[in-house]
């Protein structure tokens, strides 16, 4: 059998399954298991639970989310730039400086008009 | 060498820009300005995309391989803002009271650039991104009265049928890319017609594709099996963005068909002409059978418009024939596109219209009824007149532009029933003929509501300048299309040899 060149992913991806499944399991059979009421609530970092575990997020953060997501787009492409950049007026360069200062305009637009609905 | 600023893409550059202007200066103008720096936008585009046409050397530039500006692309995009541009004029009185308004201009826009990216798509990627492009954008703009349920329900309606469509054309184009290595429609027709016979093994893979692809276009042109979402979105949009929707939405779609499946999928022509001439006779009989019995006119033009889709799918099958004997008929594939790009172009106008008109006389999302149009002879000539024409138009009366156009998609139909062995394609024709009989039926019906008087009051509304110069243009527009066609066809000639020469 000839080794294909995705065995390495095949082997990859059998260990990162088997590995979540055998760390469950050991720390399942070491730790002591002792049940108290305090235990089964929600964890909030160590606090006493207050009201329902379903809340409605506000709306802006989502706005704050939808604007994070211009900033991960951007980073990708910066990197990219970055890896093989040549200094100079270049086409590349010139057409990266218009992408970034377009998804800059776009912040900036948000955020005056995120200033609307603020409350 | 990819040249980065080829004045052929000047179009697209500058509706981007115009579209985020309108965007940042929203915050300090009124209504009025923003039209205005909308209207002298496309003004500028218009001016260029005239230049380019008058001007074959400019045409064919290339931008970076995936974007052609050819004639093809020209006359789409003139197409698709010609809509655009009648349906701001009547959108500045109907939007007055909303908030808002600077992104509907810029989504309206946004919307028409990806309808020109797709016109001037070389590869089914790029074809992809101007598609999401224009459904984003005029999902949003669907929802722009949030507060209207009606408005909320369509956007969402939309939303979800935009998404699945293009989930199932994405499909579709991976699998076109798995098979033959390559997302440019010349490279990939040239593999399909040189490796991939039905005993091939990749030919099932290959009819896989296909079926996505035209069910994922299908959406987007709501073709037959998949219009439901059609009559509800376009009821519930604003008036002037349903105008854009039925006449720039769907054509973006036929428009991406014709370059997918004359192109690409060439090879299989035998396989996706008889399934076209299916779908097409399903759409037109459904689309103007449906419309019979609808109150509400937006609802009614909606599935008039489904039904015409019918008529300019009738090209798709039509070339599937000529192609295959190009001995006797070799001209007929360049005209059974170019008429069905002239059938677009007709109804698009005589359609957007329409919808200026409904938007005139009711501000509200719902719009008129049928009987909403009584007495309007009584209360507005100029209008009554045009909404006769446009009327008329989509009906296919002579001396208007939908009877020419109607005409010659028929009598291409007829022509390739000629070929030996094609003889069923009369039967578009046939059904293409009755099925515009029967949308006499409800045509009328609004005709005859507008010139008979009940006594009961006339409809009253305010007619601002800019909405009736709006009709009038598009009035104008289809009686000189229907008396003096011959720049048109002759263009429409020009964009399906541009078209054929990528072959």
């Amino acid at each position: 059998m000839s080794a294909s060149p995705y065995l390495p992913v095949l082997i990859f991806a059998v260990i990162s399954v088997l590995f979540v499944m055998v760390s469950f399991v050991v720390s399942a059979l070491l730790r002591p298991t002792k049940r108290e009421p305090l235990k089964e609530t929600t964890y909030e970092c160590g606090e006493v639970p207050i009201g329902d575990t379903r809340i409605q997020f506000h709306f802006q953060y989502y706005m704050f989310a939808l604007i994070f997501v211009i900033a991960d787009v951007l980073t990708v492409f910066l990197a990219l730039w970055a890896l093989d950049f040549q200094p100079g007026f270049s086409p590349v360069n010139i057409l990266m400086f218009v992408f970034t200062g377009l998804l800059v305009a776009i912040v900036l637009y948000a955020l005056k008009k995120e200033e609307l609905i603020w409350i | 060498m990819i040249d980065y600023l080829p004045g052929g893409m000047l179009p697209i550059i500058v509706m981007i820009l115009g579209s985020l202007l309108i965007a940042a200066i929203s915050f300090w103008v009124s209504n009025r300005v923003l039209a205005s720096v909308s209207i002298a936008t496309m003004l500028v585009t218009f001016a260029r995309l005239f230049i380019l046409l008058s001007q074959p050397s400019l045409l064919g530039q290339s931008f970076g391989g995936v974007l052609t500006e050819d004639a093809f692309a020209v006359v789409f995009q003139l197409i698709f803002l010609s809509v655009a541009f009648i349906a701001v004029l009547y959108s500045v009185k109907y939007i007055d009271d909303d908030r808002n308004q600077g992104e509907y201009y810029s989504l309206l826009m946004l919307s028409v650039v990806g309808m020109m990216v797709v016109a001037a798509s070389t590869d089914l990627l790029t074809m992809f991104v101007g598609i999401a492009l224009t459904g984003l954008a005029s999902a949003s703009i669907t929802a722009f009265r949030k507060h209207d349920r009606t408005g909320a329900e369509a956007a969402m309606k939309f939303y979800i049928v935009s998404a699945l469509s293009a989930g199932l054309a994405l499909y579709g184009i991976s699998l076109v890319y798995g098979l033959a290595h390559s997302l440019q429609f010349s490279a990939v027709s040239a593999y399909f017609a040189s490796n991939v016979t039905p005993s091939s093994p990749e030919f099932g893979t290959a009819m896989l594709a296909m079926v996505l692809l035209i069910a994922g276009f299908g959406f987007e042109i709501a073709l037959v099996p998949f219009h439901m979402w059609a009559p509800d979105v376009y009821e519930g949009s604003p008036t002037p963005v349903s105008g854009v929707l039925t006449s720039g939405s769907k054509k973006v779609g036929i428009a991406a068909l014709f370059k997918i499946f004359v192109i690409a999928l060439i090879a299989f022509r035998a396989e996706w002409g008889p399934l076209f001439a299916v779908l097409a006779i399903l759409t037109m009989t459904l689309g103007n059978v449906a419309a019979l019995r609808q109150q509400n006119v937006k609802r009614m033009l909606a599935y008039s418009s489904i039904g015409q889709a019918g008529y300019m799918l009738i090209s798709l099958p039509v070339f599937a024939a000529a192609m295959s004997d190009p001995s006797s008929y070799g001209s007929l594939a360049t005209l059974s596109i170019s008429y069905g790009i002239f059938q677009i172009m007709t109804h698009s106008i005589a359609t957007v219209g329409a919808f200026g008109i409904v938007a005139v006389m009711s501000t509200s999302i719902a719009g008129p009824d049928v009987d909403g149009f009584r007495g309007l002879f009584k209360s507005n000539k100029i209008l009554s007149l045009s909404m006769t024409i446009f009327l008329f138009s989509l009906l296919g009366m002579p001396l208007l532009a939908g009877f020419d156009s109607k005409l010659l998609i028929f009598s291409a139909a007829v022509g390739g029933s000629l070929i030996s062995g094609y003889s069923w394609l009369i039967w578009l024709a046939v059904f293409g003929i009755l099925n515009s009989a029967v949308s006499l039926i409800y045509y009328i019906r609004v005709v005859r509501n507008i010139y008979t008087d009940t006594g009961t009051p006339a409809p009253a509304f305010r007619l601002p300048r800019l909405s009736l110069l709006a009709i009038l243009i598009a009035a104008v527009a289809v009686v000189v299309i229907g008396v003096y066609p011959d720049p048109f066809i002759t263009a429409c000639n020009h964009a399906a040899q541009a078209l054929m020469s990528e072959l």
